[in-house]
């Protein structure tokens, strides 16, 4: 009952902006474009469910505005230190700062995002992108769903849209408050070959243009490597792996040098899982020679 | 173009077939004298008397008051209901106080509490909303209490994680997403509401819907007892319609809704 008053008010609020927008077809934007990202330093950090050891005295930094990825097998604790950081869960022992503050609850300057877009299905995709603003918040969802390639679907209900779109739209919420750290778990797992390619790319696209701090989480060593400058390998809740990525953008999949981390990555996961096979052996991974380079196909 | 007029209009009517037919058998039964009019009058003989009521202002005033009886104890036990279902939906604590005594209470059957709300209220108004309030409380209460409790756990998790707190995050994640099953509650609480009414009505009252059916009994007044069983169904209807439009009102977000809309 009340709900039906909410909607209507929220109609009528809606309206009147889509007024004012027409009136003023060029909004003041009110934070600026790009904000440094935000310096993360996280110390000795411990963390066990239920008595099992999750996370074992972890310890790493994160330059502003650099995109680092986590790789691991599934239950390494990857997730659970994004949930940390996010400060969804609380530590059990260490220290995790976000530019110098140490995280307690959650934080205003990161953004999460999951592996599934949890919208509200009770609230249109422009009230989705705009959830915990205020102020001036439909012009920015506004912006944030045209940057995703949304617009005109900002009055569908999420239900409307294909998986896609969805995750879309969760990108432009984590994007709209322009977040100095952007925590993205496994954001691609539950798209299709194609749609996830697509959406790999507008992601890394969004950080070079708002140069927040990113820290992706995956199982897929081929992306973390596409995307981040760092790839970080976590085994049994610590550090085993750190290889730095070539920094040159746009990458390409045939590229030499990445396939050799790709190689060396995977080798070193299937090494900690106690077989001996080395990956090349088994797999079919594009080695590829540097005169390949050419393909500029998105790796 | 007219075929498929008459074929939309033959779906909104064909809900109305059989009860159409059985009043025409049962019509045709009464005129052939197989039912006697002290058994079952003949639905003329049922409209005839909601005619002279009717004219009279009688039951008018008699439906008005069974209304409003309804009503105010659908909106006593049915906030009280709704205010334990959020409490113990969101408070683990409250829940473990509050939760085991109503379930006890739940499985007494309140018009068995009849005799002794007369020796509490006499048979004035208060006893009957008290037995409405009690009758629609429970349904309220369980299906807000679960509806609560199964909100989904991945958007309570995001709504705080984009810094939804307090009534922001209860208004845009919890009450929303309870609201199906609030819904739920209140179809039931309804059904229960009117039944609870025409059983206090019965027992001890001197006007309503239910005192005008017992009346009519003590003068064998057959065909005004119908006509107060065809109004309880007619209201009963009208509640399950209103709850159907709230539905399709509130729920509009839901997929299932939206088939509906697109279909037609």
């Amino acid at each position: 009952m009340t709900q039906m008053a909410m909607e209507s008010a929220l109609f009528a609020a809606l309206y009147e902006r889509r007024n004012l927008r027409e009136r003023d077809p060029a909004p003041p934007s009110a934070r600026p474009a790009v904000r440094p990202g935000a310096a993360v330093s996280i110390v000795n950090l411990s963390k066990s469910f239920a008595g099992r050891p999750v996370l074992r005295d972890l310890s790493f930094e994160i330059a502003p505005g650099e995109f680092v990825a986590i790789v691991g097998r599934s239950g390494c604790g990857k997730s659970t230190l994004l949930r940390l950081l996010a400060g969804l869960n609380a530590a059990d022992a260490g220290d995790i700062r976000v530019d110098r503050r140490p995280v307690t609850n959650v934080v205003g300057e990161a953004r999460l995002m999951f592996q599934d877009p949890r919208l509200l299905p009770w609230r249109r995709v422009i009230a989705n992108v705009g959830i915990g603003l205020g102020g001036n918040w439909y012009y920015e969802a506004l912006t944030a769903l045209r940057s995703v390639g949304l617009d005109g679907r900002e009055h569908d209900w999420p239900a409307m849209l294909s998986g896609g779109q969805r995750q879309r739209v969760a990108l432009a919420r984590a994007l709209v408050s322009r977040p100095k750290l952007m925590l993205l778990d496994e954001p691609f797992a539950a798209l299709d070959a194609l749609t996830r390619l697509e959406m790999q790319q507008l992601i890394e696209a969004m950080w070079l243009r708002q140069r927040f701090t990113a820290l992706l989480v995956t199982h897929d060593v081929r992306e973390a490597i596409g995307l981040a400058d760092r790839v970080i390998l976590i085994e049994q809740g610590g550090i085993a792996l750190e290889l730095a990525v070539p920094n040159e953008r746009p990458r390409t999949r045939s590229n030499a040098k990445l396939a050799a981390l790709e190689t060396k990555l995977l080798d070193r996961l299937l090494e900690c899982a106690g077989g001996d096979g080395k990956v090349s052996r088994f797999t079919s991974l594009p080695v590829q020679h540097p005169s390949d380079d050419k393909d500029q196909s998105p790796w | 173009m007219m075929g498929r007029w008459l074929d939309r209009r033959g779906a909104a009517l064909l809900p109305w077939l059989l009860p159409a037919a059985l009043l025409i058998l049962w019509e045709a039964f009464s005129l052939a004298g197989v039912l006697g009019s002290q058994v079952l009058p003949a639905p003329s003989a049922v409209l005839t008397a909601a005619w002279q009521l009717g004219s009279s202002g009688q039951l008018l005033r008699h439906v008005v008051i069974s209304t409003e009886r309804a009503l105010a104890g659908l909106l006593v036990g049915g906030s009280i209901g709704l205010a334990f279902g959020f409490l113990n939906g969101l408070s683990p604590a409250a829940a473990r106080v509050t939760d085991t005594t109503l379930q006890m209470l739940r499985n007494v059957p309140h018009l068995a509490l009849i005799p002794l709300v007369i020796l509490w209220f006499g048979i004035d108004e208060s006893a009957k909303l008290f037995l409405v309030a009690l009758g629609v409380f429970f349904p309220i209460y369980l299906n807000t209490y679960h509806g609560v409790r199964t909100v989904d756990n991945d958007l309570v998790e995001m709504g705080r994680a984009y810094g939804l707190n307090g009534w922001e995050f209860f208004r845009q994640v919890i009450l929303p997403g309870a609201f199906p099953s609030i819904l739920v509650g209140l179809r039931y609480a309804l059904g229960l509401m009117w039944l609870t009414l025409i059983v206090a009505e019965t027992i001890s009252s001197s006007s309503g819907i239910g005192y005008m059916t017992m009346n009519a009994r003590e003068f064998l007044q057959t065909d005004v007892v119908v006509l107060g069983i065809v109004i309880y169904a007619m209201l009963g209807k009208l509640a399950d319609s209103a709850t159907r439009w709230l539905e399709r009102r509130c729920l509009s977000w839901h997929p299932s809704f939206q088939v509906v809309r697109v279909a037609t």
